[in-house]
């Protein structure tokens, strides 16, 4: 079976013995490693583990997600504090504090989220450098609680009453560091990963695949905190001493830097980020000065010329070279065919009614009073000058744009101001006038991302990578492989997106519209861009797709293909319903040719 | 009386940088994390000036705006232009901290870590209001301070570069059809935002002495200043730097010293959760965040 | 979802366990080096060279230096050269601990120099002591650093809190000042020395009026001088650092205030520029000195030979104070240099580099150590006290002569008198 479609790319297959054999090998190593290694390179291992585990974490929001913080340092800290007033002034043991540490920046991760659920950019890296000052402002001056600047001891770590030894020590954090990543492994390879990859790539088209965007900052924040919160935890009890001033904004500086070196969002970046950042200041004992001069440098240099840091160039090198052999044994597929996507003929005969739709912005009105009735299964299209309001009429359809006024009603419920992700839902998907493909996935997976709404795997799920997940992430991606076959482009499944030509992009969004199995599916300007052949295919599939009963609205300014295949065209100007009627209808009309198509009728 | 001044004083600083970086921020969308750093150097290199090679305050204040000017155009170029869509690409925010670490560090490597004394204006006379003694620098900075903001929103509303700025920040792409240079509108408001950055760093200098850690705890109070008044807002930096300044300098008499800092930041998080425009702006947040983007 | 991720996993883990590995192989034979090198003894140095507190790391690790250098000129300690490692720990107490934790691991160092941030050496001094390495601290002051049970062999050749806060306390009562304010910053040395304050002034039966905080490095200290105004001060006992506490006098002249009080401060304000920065007030600020620098019968103080020589091997090699030039102040230097002879005479006179027979020298022979340049003339080591000075050491001197002078222990300074 096509293994690959869920895990690898087709080159790490062929290699896949060779690959096993690295992970035994390290692992071997990594075991023996105290046996070999000195007291202090025992150490240094030791805090190179702790820090993986912390950028692991931190990658989780700001790298898959793209939620740029700077507030780790802060959670790490607060994470380390609580893991030890715990252990030491509330005597309990171990295991409490690290529960503590995660409860304690939890709610720290909410405090910052919740602003993060409205803002973005650079009003989160304030806010979260904010925090960073607070948090550290606490740390130094309640002093009853945290012993102040003076720092913080703790008693020898012991676990069940065992004290750990330097060796047992060792052991512990490698045990954690393992839990970690395979924690980070299960979710990121999961659709929760690819669903933070998603927001960060483009929250309207995350959106339109039915992702809910602050539920999943929120808990892409909530997730990496409590990760920090662990390794922070981890450090109090390894160090034995902990002060307010580990925790500032270098720290948090360090934590991007590792982030950024070895790759954001990715799962091995951080890894080697973290020993890059830990390797470097080595050089510079004799020059301390130079130390942080260098490491500026390195922020500024790696994020303008490797923005995927090395882990991010490694992968983009591999999908360029890979030949996608192992796809074309997908196995034997029922030949594949648009009946699959057939919708079933229940429901009212006018699926999409809109009445009095009305959007204004500030005193101007872009869309005014317009009242559009779609029929099932026909191709109904919105055509009129450029600035006319078509695509604000759309948005507002699909729930991207609130209306000032009015009421649009699908499928018999009324989904007026309806979150885009929860109209998906219901049965509508879209396109987009630009290009909105998620650029930091393959061709294939974005495809998938169109059939996430079917997932019913739970995190937990998927961090053990349950049967279930397991079976739907295999017939996710099995469907999206099918998918790509109908607009041909199954040979490019394990490419970056940005590898193909503008027209192929316009076919994989449908592609990923299509996956959603939608009763509604509407398209902004599919053919914009396009050459003659690819049209001529694309009006193909559009009929394909009303074939199956699929409704289509589309907006398009390629008249050929309007008056070639749609049923009803709506014309729109300055906002207002000019005309309505079939192609024939609609094409004689002395408004519509005075208003839009002018004075003589455009031949494309 | 006394608290006022050194609220308005401080406060006109806060101003100054929150108006520098609004500079930036109207053209660009980005918030320099390295404006502090330029204010340092600014004060730095006045300071060097005036100390190693004996020049009056004058000519130290024109180089050291001067050389601002350039640290301003060459991070620019350096951290910034080759980033692309600065609304999608937020590496920016990375850039600009290495570039704020980078000017700290080699301020420190050059400078020397002493604090080191920089001279009032007026020679430190002092006229007494009152029983407020109020220094004629501390007057100086709050006029100052408001000369600038008053030329600056006189620039912008009456001129034809203003003009030019207000498009770019509108909609960089169409003004640029309409035949504005946006790079270099871009660029001259980084240089303009460095002047100020001087400006300001040799007015602050005397109060906080010249070092390379001279604006660590002010440069965030920058920011919240700008978030306080909006970004890219003139009258909005004014109001939100003297605000915090004159809240500060009230407030820091009854709290624990400790907390003090962290009044302003919880000021800049509640106002940008409930007013992300600033104060100024009236306008509710639009709950539904699309709808500013273009889709 | 990220296809080639378990691949990517994998070779940086090779990448990383080969680095750290590449790095092992260079200490397994470590080791072995010293041992059998055995005409060399390593000596290590933590503190902070970069960041807010780089001058008080800095010095010190000029002194020593100067110190190594010219003992290694001359043939070394019995024979041994004299290997010098530092480490830069950002004031950080984390990373001084791991710093620390290199040298004893990986360099193998015999003796090191104490941290000059108390905190600092907090962090780290459980694990000198387990080691059996002498540590001597020249600059750092935190009373509970020194404790001959818990760290046998960690010496002191400075004035601790303690002692400080006593001789101050006990000034300004001699003087008869009435309402006394004890200031300190937030940070762990702000409350160490206002803990210090307060117990002195308890032992003395002194009431301060007031304790009051500032953040270090805070912009503005106009609100620390109101409240001082506003306790009615006559006498400050201030635990602040130069550049801060000249802020304050320049904010308390501000106010006008300054005339009205008497600012006595703790050694931590001597800073070379401090009347340029803190104004005229300048005039009415006082700290704290050794007693050899006052001639009793003139209140004058006088530069002995032997700290007049290293005055001027300290101009000679690290120029003289200013911006470009020096920063660092002289009496860290010398403490770094006194510290590295101190060891240099303690082993030959133990005739060995073991660290108990050292530590006995340093607890018995004490009064033998005739190298003239610390803090004080006579250093009162026992087996119950590892604190070399005691608060009958300390006199008050002005500030503004040992400041601007940049001779801490230089030829211009003049014991104050105090005018109410």
């Amino acid at each position: 079976m096509p293994r690959f479609l869920t895990k690898t790319g087709s080159l790490q297959k062929k290699y896949s013995a060779w690959f096993n054999l690295l992970i035994v090998v390290l692992l071997l190593f990594c075991l023996v490693f105290p046996f070999i290694a000195g007291n202090y390179y025992m150490r240094f291992a030791i805090i190179i583990f702790i820090y993986m585990i912390l950028s692991i974490g931190y990658d989780i929001s700001a790298g898959y997600c793209g939620l740029l913080t700077l507030s780790a340092a802060a959670i790490f800290g607060a994470g380390a504090y609580a893991s030890a007033i715990t252990i030491t002034t509330l005597k309990l043991p171990f295991f409490a504090g690290m529960l503590a540490a995660m409860v304690v920046t939890g709610l720290i991760s909410l405090t910052i989220s919740l602003p993060a659920y409205k803002v973005k950019g650079h009003y989160l890296a304030l806010i979260s450098l904010g925090i960073l000052e607070i948090v550290h402002r606490i740390l130094n001056d309640w002093i009853s609680l945290t012993q102040g600047a003076a720092g913080f001891f703790l008693p020898p770590w012991s676990i069940f009453g065992i004290t750990l030894t330097n060796f047992s020590k060792y052991y512990v954090i490698f045990f954690f560091l393992i839990l970690a990543v395979l924690f980070a492994w299960g979710l990121v390879k999961s659709h929760w990963g690819r669903d933070f990859l998603a927001v960060k790539n483009d929250e309207i088209a995350a959106a339109g695949v039915g992702i809910n965007n602050r539920k999943f900052k929120v808990i892409a924040l909530l997730v990496s905190s409590m990760m920090i919160g662990v390794a922070g935890s981890l450090y109090a009890s390894y160090s034995e001493y902990i002060s307010p001033d580990t925790f500032g904004f270098y720290l948090t500086i360090l934590v991007l830097l590792m982030v950024i070196i070895g790759g954001s969002g990715t799962l091995s970046g951080p890894a080697f980020g973290v020993v890059v950042v830990m390797i470097v200041p080595e050089f510079f004992n004799a020059s301390p000065d130079l130390k942080q001069i260098v490491f500026g440098a390195l922020l500024i240099i790696l994020t303008q010329i490797l923005p995927g840091g090395i882990a991010g160039r490694i992968k983009k090198r591999f999908r360029a070279i890979d030949d996608n052999t192992d796809i074309e044994n997908v196995g034997d597929r029922p030949p594949i065919s648009f009946e699959k996507f057939k919708v079933n003929a229940d429901g009212p005969e006018n699926i999409l009614e809109v009445s009095n739709l009305t959007r204004r912005f500030g005193g101007l009105t872009a869309v005014g009073n317009l009242d559009i009735t779609v029929k099932k299964g026909t191709v109904h299209s919105l055509i009129g000058p450029n600035g006319a309001g078509k695509t604000t009429t759309v948005n507002m359809i699909t729930g991207i744009d609130k209306p000032t006024e009015g009421s649009v009603t699908f499928n018999g419920e009324n989904i007026t101001g309806m979150e885009p992700f929860l109209s998906v839902k219901r049965g509508i998907a879209r396109t987009y006038q630009h290009v909105r493909l998620f650029k930091d996935m393959r061709v294939i997976d974005n495809v998938a991302m169109g059939g996430r709404i079917y997932y019913t795997y739970s995190m937990a799920g998927a961090i053990f990578h349950s049967p279930k997940k397991r079976k739907e992430e295999k017939e996710a991606y099995l469907e999206a492989y099918d998918c790509l076959k109908l607009i041909g482009l199954e040979d490019k499944a394990n490419f970056d997106p940005e590898s193909l030509s503008a027209g192929q992009q316009k076919l994989l969004e449908i592609a990923r519209a299509l996956c959603e199995k939608p009763k509604l599916m509407v398209l902004d300007e599919p053919c914009a861009g396009l050459n003659e052949t690819e049209v001529a295919e694309l009006s193909e599939i559009i009929k394909a797709i009303k074939n199956v009963g699929i409704t289509v609205l589309m907006i398009e300014h390629h008249m050929s293909i309007v008056m070639g295949i749609s049923d009803y065209i709506t014309v729109i100007d300055y906002g207002r319903k000019i005309a309505e009627g079939t192609p024939a209808e609609v094409s004689v009309d002395p408004a519509v040719r005075k208003a839009y198509l002018g004075e003589e009728v455009p031949t494309c | 009386m006394q608290q006022l001044i050194f609220g308005l004083a401080n406060g006109s600083i806060y101003a100054l940088m929150a108006l520098a970086i609004g500079m930036v921020s109207s053209t660009t969308g980005i918030v320099n994390f390295a404006h502090a750093s330029v204010v340092m150097m600014g004060a730095m290199v006045s300071w060097w000036m005036m100390v190693i090679y004996g020049l009056s305050y004058l000519p130290a204040l024109i180089i050291a705006i001067v050389v601002s000017i350039v640290l301003n155009i060459v991070m620019y170029e350096a951290c910034v232009k080759k980033l692309g869509n600065l609304q999608h690409n937020v590496g920016w925010i990375i850039t600009l901290f290495g570039a704020s670490i980078i000017l700290d560090n080699t301020a420190r490597m050059v400078f020397g870590t002493e604090p080191q004394a920089f001279p009032y204006l007026f020679e430190g006379k002092m006229v007494t209001i009152g029983d407020a003694n109020i220094l004629l620098h501390e007057l100086m900075m709050i006029t100052i301070a408001i000369v600038i903001g008053i030329v600056y929103q006189t620039v912008i509303k009456k001129t034809r570069f203003g003009r030019a700025v207000r498009a770019v920040a509108f909609r960089p792409s169409t003004a640029e059809l309409m035949g504005i240079k946006s790079e270099y509108i871009i660029l001259l408001c980084f240089a303009m935002a460095g002047a100020v950055a001087a400006v300001g760093g040799v007015l602050i200098a005397p109060i906080t002495f010249a070092s390379y850690t001279m604006t660590l705890s002010i440069g965030l109070k920058g920011f919240a200043a700008a978030v306080l008044g909006g970004f890219g807002n003139a009258k909005g930096a004014f109001i939100g730097g003297l605000s915090l300044g004159i809240i500060e300098s009230f407030i820091s008499i009854f709290i624990p010293a400790g907390i003090k800092d962290s009044i302003s930041f919880v000021i800049m998080i509640v106002v940008i959760i409930f007013l992300p425009g600033g104060i100024l702006s009236a306008k509710i947040f639009n709950k539904n965040g699309f709808a500013s983007e273009k889709v | 979802m990220r296809k080639n991720k378990p691949f990517i996993v994998l070779l940086t883990l090779v990448l990383m366990m080969t680095l750290v590995l590449s790095g092992c192989g260079g200490t397994a034979e470590t080791p072995d080096n010293d041992e059998e090198a055995a005409g060399e003894v390593i000596i290590g140095y933590v503190g902070p060279m970069t960041g807010p507190s780089a001058t008080m790391g800095t010095a010190t690790k000029q002194g020593a230096e100067l110190a190594i250098e010219e003992i290694n000129a001359l043939g070394g300690i019995m024979g041994s050269t004299i290997q010098f490692v530092t480490r830069d720990d950002e004031a950080d107490p984390t990373k001084s601990k791991t710093a620390v934790e290199e040298l004893i691991d990986r360099e193998k160092v015999q003796m090191m120099i104490g941290q000059p941030n108390s905190t600092s050496v907090a962090a780290a001094e459980d694990y000198v002591n387990q080691n059996k390495i002498i540590q001597i601290l020249n600059i750092a002051t935190n009373t509970a650093l020194i404790d001959p049970e818990k760290y046998p062999y960690t010496f002191r050749t400075f004035f601790p809190s303690p002692v400080q806060a006593e001789a101050l306390v006990n000034i300004a009562k001699e003087a008869g000042f009435k309402n006394i304010v004890l200031l300190g910053d937030t940070t762990a040395l702000g409350n160490d020395g206002i803990a210090a304050l307060q117990a002195a002034c308890e032992a003395a039966g002194v009431t301060p009026v007031e304790a009051i905080t500032y953040k270090s490095g805070d912009a503005d200290m106009t609100p620390v001088a109101e409240k001082i105004k506003s306790a009615g001060t006559d006498c400050i006992l201030a635990w602040t650092l130069g550049a801060d506490g000249a802020k304050i006098v320049s904010a308390l002249s501000r106010i006008g205030y300054m005339d009205s009080l008497t600012y006595l401060g703790y050694t931590g304000l001597t800073l070379p520029n401090f009347r340029e920065l803190a104004g005229d007030g300048v005039d009415r600020c006082f700290t704290l000195n050794g007693s050899w620098s006052v001639d009793a019968a003139s209140g004058q103080v006088q530069l002995d030979d032997a700290r007049q020589a290293l005055y001027d091997k300290i101009v000679e090699k690290y120029g003289k104070y200013g911006a470009g030039e020096r920063t660092t102040t002289p009496w860290m230097i010398a403490s770094g240099y006194d510290a590295i002879y101190l060891y240099k005479w303690a082993v030959e006179t133990a005739g060995s580099f073991d660290a108990d027979a050292v530590k006995e020298v340093l607890e018995t022979k004490i009064s033998d150590y005739d190298m003239k340049i610390g803090q004080t003339d006579t250093y009162r080591f026992s087996a119950e006290n590892h604190e070399a000075i005691s608060g009958k050491d300390l006199l008050p001197v002005l500030l503004d002569k040992m400041a601007t002078s940049d001779k801490i222990f230089g030829d211009v300074n003049v014991r104050g008198t105090f005018e109410k």
